[in-house]
């Protein structure tokens, strides 16, 4: 709720001028192509304008009634060449604009989204996926749908106004004032009844989207509304919002709708103001009767060109804000950034130590504290603990995820501050708890572990991880695309996948989050040997959910409240009865049949 | 056809009101033609006549009449906004009505991501589309008849150039429906595939920094984002030529009228000069409806879709029905006595048609107050067992008795008043905690929210919110972390005081001392109700009073975990495995 309203706050209080000449970077270099875009809209107006000249000289000649038929043939001509340089403008400009925005978007977009690859976890912590994604395809759609229409609209009225004002003034100064003041009384006019339907739309938007969150929100829980027996009171709760809706849709529709009725009876006001006055003073012969019909068409223009202006520039202001969005993103600095000059992280061995080592996400609540123990190459590392006890964090910030408050993490004697966190990184193979694959073939996602893994590497992993097998049931073996992150495979295959990529990266380190759900017994047993393989030789952190997976660890770190509450291995943690033995033994719930060893 | 039919027997008595829409229609249209040929009389009868009071005369009837042409337009709006507006909302509550109704089953086969999309989307565009189809399906051929016929009547020396614009404009406006907009769908479909790589980038951002292949991932995305240029600039061109086109056919079209009638007014064969001016105007007024068109007909031929899968939902029939003769029951004299009597079962397809047995021959006697353990591998049919009891599913064959009285026998919200069961998916709805927990409960007293709360071990961590019962709960619960959310689930079940309880694998995110404090709790409080748990984990059913072990819809073993131990190789094989053979002491293996 404080996020959405500050975030409120920040669209209100956008720095519009940096953002607009930000976003103008996008489009310097395409230079060139912008000065055409604008001399070919210049021409566009200025041609148009030309038209409505010519129109007037053809209705003068007409008007003068009979005589030779030439002068006539020769506006029409002169009326055929203008055209077709406006059609040509047009088209040109159009499309030279279409290019200019693509390229500039393309560029934003993939900006954006490097960017984000480089911010630092704890950004993804703060924003919902949602968000960011609202930033990278909606904020940039509302750029682009500026750039290639409202810039269009907007550069063409703003030309259209200056060129048949000057035209104007230039032909007749009189009937210039004169359509002056109709169409500015008309836009002002108009733009008043705007406003009014600006609030019930804003509303209108509102509980819409309220609608829309609350369906999405019980239509997911629709089962759970089902066993608590509340279909009667979710159907009297819609139904009292999908009323808002309607009863707000009525009043904003409506007065959208009305704008449209409003500007008709407007254009012809403004007719027949011009005919009248003009009619007026073309008997006074103050002007030829050619030059009330320019006028005519240079109002329409006019009015266009103030309209657009005004309709677009709600438009603008959308565009900034959805440019100031995604800048607002680019800004952010990733929390864990490497020290200037840091070197690369030296091959490992895998000698680990944690020196009294402090973490906290916020400030002042401390999550980790005073945890110190040290791993040799090539040891296994159980850790245990109830639910939020700082498990996961010490392997965030052992890969440096997340910087630490105090202490020292060393990775053979270096501290890992002082390295480039991807050297690191990528000399830690990890298993989540919850088995990701990418959308694309088994081959490209065991490929995904380390850059330049070959074939030959991959499916020796995949045997290792007793994955092979199942790998070649599939449709196309090893090429088979993985639907949807791995859908079309069963929750125990998808973590041999994951065993088997962590194989394919091969480092000294291992990271392995164990998976809470159950698979078939056979299928564990596949796993638990693909994980035994794994740990082979690899200093290993396993995070264990059942204790039975790390009966057979060197050292197991009882973890309670972020503090390493007792440590050892699993016979002498049972010997002491403290709060590892509690733990085992619950597991049991005083069963103690089949239990040995007592 | 048949869903316009439809659509038109749910407005009723209301369908009169279209009728009046109609003749708004026509009159506005007639006036908006008046208009030219009145300014056509102004010029020739009053500026070039030299006639003051007649400008003003024929002035001031161009403004009454436009006048009137808006006030029917704006009655017309009026009903165009309401039909459209009530339309959506008796579609949208009528379908949420009707999913309120329906049972598991039809929710398996309807994913709610797609039903969330009938009732938004689909309803939106089926609004848009009576809003527009109102406003304006009777004006485009109203104007383009009479506009034709003022022409042909007043300068039959120009219908040849009107006709072929019409015509002209016709094959813009198919180039454009048939070859253009198809070029934006396309652009949405890389827009959405562009969603989708983001989508995948940012919840795999663990994987993608783990591995450090941010390289490859801006490579990948770079060309999604390409492929999102290339259908865009695609689609831009194809405007970019299409819109100066149309100017240009417009501009030709003057030159024409210039021509045609400047060449009849100079020879003196027939034409006046208020008539060419009037012929300018009539062009803009032909060209009118194929703008209307170009936005109308597409709005429009998205909606009947739409309008079919709204109907789809309004059509569907809840695979569970209650009994025509419901059999009685005093709630309070419920023992619990739960028995599966060779019941077997399948899912639906979603073709309606019955899929493969998931569940085969399961008989057993739950007693009151004895807690029944489910233990099982994903997919062996524990969650679809107890799903059985609400009755969520009805069962292909044998039948499941409570008290001895068939399930079925019982109308649903009875039963369910009965059996509380707290699902796998702890879903929480935005709104309190307070009425979160009490979201299932006829007591709804302090008392019951409080002890239900302690006994699932929620109490704690609500205690530690600074308006504790009173705080909000975020959409899904999203300000809770998973163990907390299956927490609050499990206290909202109990709150609902079962006669027979059904605990579905609820305790998976929270540790195994948690739940044996939550088990513990619960049998203290529900000592004579009959329980069900499901699970995973060989820990939360240990201590059942009996333990039965399905593999493949099938019971493999039952018994207590003494008995399954000596008796069962399979039970062996998964203590085996989770607690590593009971073995306390002794090290590693």
């Amino acid at each position: 709720m404080t996020r959405r309203m500050k975030s409120h706050d920040t669209e209100k209080n956008i720095p519009m001028g940096p953002t607009v000449r930000r976003f103008f970077g996008y489009l310097s270099p395409h230079k060139l192509k912008l000065a055409a875009v604008i001399f070919l809209m210049a021409l566009f107006a200025l041609m148009e304008a030309v038209f409505s000249i010519l129109m007037g000289q053809a209705t003068n000649i007409i008007s003068a009634g009979s005589g030779p038929i030439e002068p006539l043939e020769q506006v029409v001509v002169l009326l055929l060449s203008t055209a077709a340089i406006i059609w040509v403008a047009g088209i040109i400009s159009q499309k030279f604009l279409a290019d200019i925005a693509q390229e500039a978007l393309l560029k934003l977009r993939t900006d954006l989204f490097s960017h984000i690859q480089m911010l630092s976890l704890d950004f993804f912590d703060r924003r919902p996926i949602g968000e960011l994604m609202s930033r990278v395809t909606n904020d940039t759609q509302v750029i682009e749908q500026f750039i290639s229409i409202g810039a269009l609209e907007t550069g063409q009225a703003i030309l259209t106004i200056i060129i048949t004002s000057i035209i104007m003034l230039w032909i007749n100064p009189a009937f210039t004032v004169l359509s002056y003041i109709v169409v500015i009384a008309l836009v002002g006019v108009s733009w008043l009844i705007t406003k009014t339907a600006g609030p019930a739309f804003t509303l209108l938007q509102e509980k819409t989207s309220d609608l829309n969150g609350f369906t999405e929100e019980w239509l997911s829980g629709a089962k759970t509304i089902i066993a608590c027996r509340q279909q009667d009171d979710a159907s009297q709760k819609f139904e009292a919002q999908s009323k808002k809706v309607a009863l707000i849709g009525e009043k904003a529709q409506f007065s959208a709708l009305i704008n449209q009725q409003i500007s008709t009876v407007f254009s012809t006001v403004l007719t027949v103001m011009l005919l009248v006055v003009g009619g007026l003073m073309v008997m006074e012969g103050m002007a030829e009767i050619g030059t009330l019909i320019s006028f005519i068409g240079f109002s329409f223009a006019l009015l266009n060109g103030f309209t657009t202006i005004f309709m677009v520039y709600a438009q603008i202001l959308n565009a900034i804000v959805g440019a100031s969005r995604v800048f607002e993103i680019m800004d952010e600095k990733p929390t864990v950034a490497d020290a200037e000059n840091a070197p690369v992280m030296p091959v490992v061995e895998g000698d680990v130590v944690f020196d009294h080592v402090d973490f906290s996400y916020i400030q002042g609540r401390k999550i980790l504290s005073d945890n110190t123990f040290h791993a040799k190459p090539g040891q296994v590392f159980g850790l245990c603990g109830p639910t939020g006890a700082g498990k996961s964090t010490i392997i965030n910030i052992l890969t440096r995820y997340y910087d630490i408050s105090s202490g020292t993490i060393r990775v053979d004697g270096t501290d890992v501050k002082s390295v480039q966190q991807d050297t690191l990184r990528i000399q830690i193979a990890q298993v989540l708890q919850e088995p990701f694959l990418f959308s694309d073939t088994i081959m490209a996602n065991l490929k995904y572990a380390r850059e330049g893994a070959t074939d030959e590497e991959c499916i020796h992993a995949a045997k290792q991880a007793n994955a092979h097998d199942f790998i070649l049931q599939q449709p196309k073996g090893y090429n088979t695309v993985l639907v949807d992150g791995g859908s079309n495979l069963s929750q125990g295959q998808r973590q041999m996948l994951t065993i088997a990529r962590a194989i394919v990266a091969n480092p000294k380190m291992l990271i392995l989050d164990e998976a809470t759900s159950n698979v078939d017994t056979r299928t564990e047993k596949l796993i638990q040997e693909g994980l035994l393989t794994l740990q082979k030789d690899r200093t290993s952190f396993i995070i264990a959910h059942r204790l039975s997976t790390i009966r057979h660890a060197d050292q197991i770190l009882v973890i309670d409240k972020g503090q390493i509450v007792e440590r050892g291995k699993h016979s002498e943690l049972m010997e002491k009865r403290g709060f590892y033995y509690e733990l085992y033994m619950s597991q049991f719930r005083g069963k103690l049949a089949g239990i040995t060893g007592i | 056809m048949n869903t316009l039919v439809r659509l038109f027997g749910i407005w009723g008595d209301y369908k009169k009101w279209l009728g009046l829409s109609i003749l708004l229609t026509i009159g506005a249209s007639i006036c908006t033609l008046a208009v030219p040929a009145i300014s056509q009389s102004l010029i020739n009868d009053g500026i070039t006549a030299n006639n003051l009071g007649m400008v003003i005369h024929y002035g001031g009837y161009m403004l009454i009449i436009t006048l009137i042409a808006a006030t029917l337009q704006v009655v017309n709006t009026l009903i165009a906004v309401k039909f459209s507006e009530w339309t959506a909302h008796y579609l949208r509550t009528e379908a949420y009505n009707r999913i309120q109704q329906l049972s598991f089953g039809n929710l398996d086969r309807m994913r709610p991501s797609d039903l969330l999309m009938r009732l938004t989307n689909d309803v939106q565009n089926v609004k848009i589309a009576i809003q527009q189809g109102i406003l304006n399906l009777a004006l485009v051929p109203a104007m383009l008849i009479i506009t034709v016929l003022l022409v042909a009547i007043r300068s039959p020396a120009l219908i040849g150039l009107m006709v072929l614009i019409v015509l002209v404009f016709t094959a813009l406006l198919a180039v454009y429906l048939w070859f253009v907009l198809p070029d934006f769908a396309t652009r949405q479909k890389k827009y959405d595939l562009m969603g989708g790589a983001l989508q995948e980038n940012m919840s795999g951002i663990r994987v993608v920094k783990a591995f450090v292949r941010q390289r490859l991932e801006n490579e990948r995305f770079a060309e999604v984002a390409g492929s999102v240029r290339a259908a865009s600039l695609r689609a831009q061109t194809s405007i970019a030529i299409l819109i100066p086109t149309m100017l240009l056919i417009v501009n030709l079209a003057l030159a024409a009228i210039f021509f045609i009638g400047g060449r009849s007014v100079i020879l003196g064969t027939g034409f006046s000069i208020g008539e060419v001016i009037a012929s300018v105007q009539y062009l803009f007024l032909l060209i009118m409806p194929f703008m209307i068109l170009g936005t109308v007909l597409p709005a429009i031929s998205a909606a009947r879709p739409s309008l079919v899968r709204i109907f789809e939902i309004l059509d569907t029939g809840a695979d569970v029905q209650d009994p025509t003769t419901p059999a009685t029951v005093d709630p309070a004299s419920v023992q619990g006595r739960v028995v599966f009597d060779h019941v077997s079962f399948g899912y639906k397809n979603p073709d309606n048609t019955q899929g493969p047995l998931v569940l085969r021959d399961i008989s057993f006697v739950a007693e009151p107050g004895q807690t029944i353990g489910f233990l099982g591998a994903t997919g062996s049919g524990k969650s679809t067992l107890v799903n059985l009891i609400p009755r969520f599913y009805d069962v292909t064959d044998g039948r499941i008795t409570i008290d001895g009285t068939d399930i079925r026998a019982f109308p649903q919200d009875t039963l369910r008043g009965l059996v509380a069961i707290c699902l796998q998916q702890p879903n929480l709805f935005f709104g309190t905690i307070r009425e979160n927990l009490l979201f299932a409960a006829d007591d709804q007293s302090d008392g019951n929210m409080i002890t239900s709360a302690t006994d699932a071990d929620a109490a704690g961590f609500i205690a530690n919110i600074p308006r504790n019962y009173e705080d909000s709960v975020a959409r899904h619960g999203a300000n809770f972390s998973g163990g907390q959310r299956q927490r609050l689930a499990i206290a909202r079940t109990l709150a609902a005081q079962p006669k027979i309880l059904i605990l579905d694998d609820s305790t998976s995110a929270c540790d195994v001392a948690t739940e044996a404090r939550i088990q513990d709790n619960i049998n203290h409080r529900f000592e004579k109700v009959t329980k069900f748990l499901v699970a995973q984990r060989i820990s939360t059913v240990i201590a059942a009073d009996r333990i039965i072990l399905l593999e493949d819809g099938k019971i493999a073993a039952s018994g207590t975990h003494e008995q399954l131990l000596l008796e069962s190789p399979q039970y062996r094989e998964i203590y085996d495995s989770q607690l590593g053979r009971g073995i306390i002491g002794g090290g590693a293996s």
